[in-house]
């Protein structure tokens, strides 16, 4: 299955998620090999962003377990939505919507075209 | 979808492996077969499903993982077992689920017999992610179903997948069902009864890290022609109130005002009702005894002291009919974010919300759903903060001590009273108190290496009445067998010590009992926080429940000519200064006098050690509030 931000674009019926989405090229679930430049925190992303996982940067134990939640190199993240009363943000991720909270997601660093 | 099911029931029955044939080949039918899957894949459903009432809960041995076992009836031949492993995503043994659930598989659990067959259970509409859980359950060698469940969502936002492939690729039969719709069960009735072997299975590659896993699983998926269903809409729309910047705090709000109110306005009565039928009863089944030492010991203690906790099982039902439709509903998950902010501030997350809600309405079912989180440490911080959030036990002294000493006079117009004021402030109190006791607890004794708190936000899905049932009957039954054979213990016990030593063959009057002379012992004790001997002996009667203290001031008051003619009010505003009047309510806020919680907290941490500490913690907090309470009000009057 090809995992491609532009592919998740067609799920975006959605009034919410209709918000200025780039479109991306498409990008396949093998792990990307990144710019640095390009690279950025997942905490960064604004909602309704796309990107694409690069690097987890957590202990190994932590990093299984984060990828027990399908954040694995190569896969695609949208930003769905932040958590009221708090600082959680709401992530999809494969056909899962996951919660993180910011400082799990400054360690996952992705890769975003520019606009 | 129903084809493909039939596809998939002819692979199951394909040469390599017929189960018709191996029947007659004197292959022993299935006695025991496990249920696996990963959280949120509908396994309790499915486990209920297959079992409906036929279950048992019991603990593992030497662990706090919950032991669920069910019986699928048989047509013919020995009914199965069927045993409901914990919500695992691979058998990687990180915590203590996955490792109770592999060792189950691979007959080293001691007590439980080595199943003969597992189901895993996988959500269709994720299947990328969830299949990375088959190669370690393929690995113990167990001959295994492949059950894809939630096909009803998977057809209804256009999701496919082709069966044959998929199980061509594993070697073993795969069944596409609903346990929300019961649609495909035959396809796993077939697999119990019609016992494949495992021949065909083929031989995995052995996987190192959980990455490369959901890698095997994501190509899998690929050549099995899986498409991912389309984002749940009515999900997102849901989400966009449910978690609105201002609805989705305000609704929140509503459910927690919505859960009162039903435990109040609804449970409450339906208590009132049940205490009266059960003193109806108990007068008609104790009436042909005479008045003696055996008539006070059954009917005073043992009958008036179990009905005392049965009296609360309307309320425990409710509460639980309302946060299971809140976790079936798929709410639940939303109201932990949102609560995660506040918890986190404490060193919990928002998984410890859930428990601390229930324990609004009694603790004993409060501790038992802490079982939903899963970082230990996590989940015996809130098993230990728990009692601190008011029950409905504190409710009867409450209400009896403010009634005496609260004069009701207008706060907020007719919105809010003293009283109600009074009410909310010791409301209040056991919150802020379980909140400083989680923290102190989160950063000393039990301070975790911090997992990141990462939660799935599942679907929102209409709840089945079935599991509703289901699952409120059986937590139901827990508390009462639980609740109940502590309280018949130490009633008796109770019961016995306020009828000795006998006066002239008759039981003495109570202040002369050995439980009033206890009373009369403790009187130094608790002299500086404002009670007297009376007090005393009610807070030795209520050390197994609370409300029993109204029920022992009746008795004394009662039997005093000089408050005989007073109602228990004045009677008691009478007897107490204000200062041992607020100490009473700030004793009560924090002491732990319910031996249904701490048999409950044994357990579930399966030692003793945490309900003593727990139980020593709080009496101590309790007396040194109480103290600070009695001081400051008896100055501040003077």
């Amino acid at each position: 299955m090809q995992h491609s931000c532009n592919k998740e674009n067609s799920f975006t019926r959605i009034p919410v998620m209709s918000l200025a989405l780039p479109s991306f090229l498409s990008i396949t679930a093998e792990p990307v090999h990144h710019h640095p430049q390009a690279a950025r925190r997942l905490s960064d992303l604004a909602v309704g962003e796309c990107a694409v996982i690069q690097e987890l940067r957590l202990q190994e134990k932590l990093r299984n377990y984060v990828t027990r939640f399908g954040f694995i190199d190569g896969a695609v993240v949208i930003v769905v939505r932040r958590v009221p009363l708090g600082n959680l943000t709401v992530y999809r991720v494969g056909q899962a919507e996951v919660t993180l909270r910011p400082e799990t997601a400054n360690d996952i660093l992705v890769a975003r075209k520019p606009r | 979808m129903i084809a493909a099911f039939r596809e998939c029931s002819a692979c199951g029955e394909s040469p390599r492996s017929n189960p018709v044939a191996i029947a007659q080949a004197g292959r022993p039918p299935l006695r025991t077969v496990a249920l696996i899957g990963p959280p949120n894949s509908g396994k309790s459903t499915l486990f209920n499903r297959l079992t409906a009432l036929r279950q048992k809960v019991a603990n593992y041995p030497g662990v706090t993982v919950e032991h669920h076992t069910g019986v699928i009836p048989a047509n013919s031949g020995p009914a199965i077992t069927l045993v409901d492993l914990p919500g695992v995503y691979d058998l990687t043994a990180y915590s203590e689920d996955e490792r109770v659930a592999s060792q189950v598989l691979h007959g080293e659990m001691p007590g439980v017999s080595r199943p003969d067959a597992v189901l895993i259970v996988v959500d269709a509409t994720n299947l990328e992610r969830h299949l990375s859980i088959v190669p370690d359950v393929l690995r113990t060698g167990l001959s295994a179903l492949l059950i894809l469940n939630m096909a009803d969502l998977l057809e209804a936002r256009g999701g496919q997948v082709n069966l044959v492939k998929l199980a061509g690729e594993l070697g073993i039969p795969v069944a596409l069902v609903s346990g929300t719709t019961g649609a495909g069960m035959d396809a796993i009735h077939n697999f119990l009864h019609a016992h494949n072997s495992h021949e065909g299975q083929r031989a995995l590659p052995v996987l190192q890290s959980p990455a490369a896993c959901q890698r095997w699983a994501r190509n899998l998926a690929d050549t099995s022609d899986y498409r991912a269903p389309l984002p749940a809409l009515w999900t997102r729309r849901l989400d966009a109130v449910l978690l609105h910047p201002l609805w989705g705090p305000l609704v929140f709000l509503l459910v927690i005002v919505a859960l009162f109110q039903v435990v109040f306005a609804l449970g409450q009565p339906l208590s009132n009702g049940l205490q009266t039928v059960l003193d109806d009863l108990g007068r008609a089944l104790f009436s042909w005894m005479g008045a003696g030492l055996v008539k006070s010991v059954l009917f005073d203690g043992v009958w008036r002291g179990f009905s005392s906790i049965l009296v609360f099982l309307p309320q425990i039902l409710v509460l639980f009919l309302f946060i299971t439709v809140l976790e079936d509903s798929g709410y639940l998950a939303r109201a932990a974010v949102m609560a995660d902010r506040t918890m986190q501030r404490v060193g919990l997350n928002g998984k410890s919300f859930v428990p601390l809600l229930s324990a609004y309405a009694c603790a004993v079912p409060a501790i038992m759903s802490a079982r939903t989180i899963e970082n230990r440490r996590d989940r015996l911080a809130t098993i230990l903060i728990a009692p601190f959030m008011t029950c409905s036990a504190r409710l009867p002294i409450y209400t009896l001590v403010i009634a005496a000493f609260v004069p009701e006079r207008a706060l907020l117009g007719p919105l809010l009273g003293t009283r109600g004021a009074a009410m909310l402030g010791l409301y209040a109190l056991g919150f802020l108190a379980a909140l400083f006791t989680a923290a102190i607890l989160k950063s000393s004794v039990l301070k975790s290496s911090s997992m990141p708190f990462i939660l799935e936000l599942p679907e929102y899905r209409r709840p089945t009445l079935r599991s509703m049932v289901i699952r409120s009957a059986d937590r139901a039954w827990v508390f009462t067998k639980n609740a109940g054979s502590v309280i018949l213990v130490i009633a008796t016990i109770l019961a016995i010590l306020a009828n000795l030593p006998l006066a002239g063959g008759a039981p003495p009057e109570l202040h002369q009992s050995i439980i009033g002379r206890m009373g009369h012992l403790i009187e130094p004790l608790i002299q500086p926080l404002g009670f007297n001997w009376r007090v005393g002996i009610g807070l030795v009667t209520s050390v197994f429940a609370r409300e029993v203290i109204v029920g022992t001031f009746g008795t004394l008051y009662g039997a005093d000519p000089a408050s005989r003619d007073l109602t228990l009010q004045s009677a008691l505003h009478r007897d107490l200064a204000p200062g041992g009047a607020v100490a009473l309510l700030v004793f009560f806020a924090f002491a732990l006098q319910c031996t249904s919680t701490l048999a409950v907290v044994k357990r579930e941490t399966n030692s003793w050690k945490w309900p003593a500490f727990q139980f020593a913690y709080m009496a101590a907090l309790a007396y040194a509030a109480a103290f600070l309470a009695n001081f400051l009000v008896s100055h501040l009057w003077s």
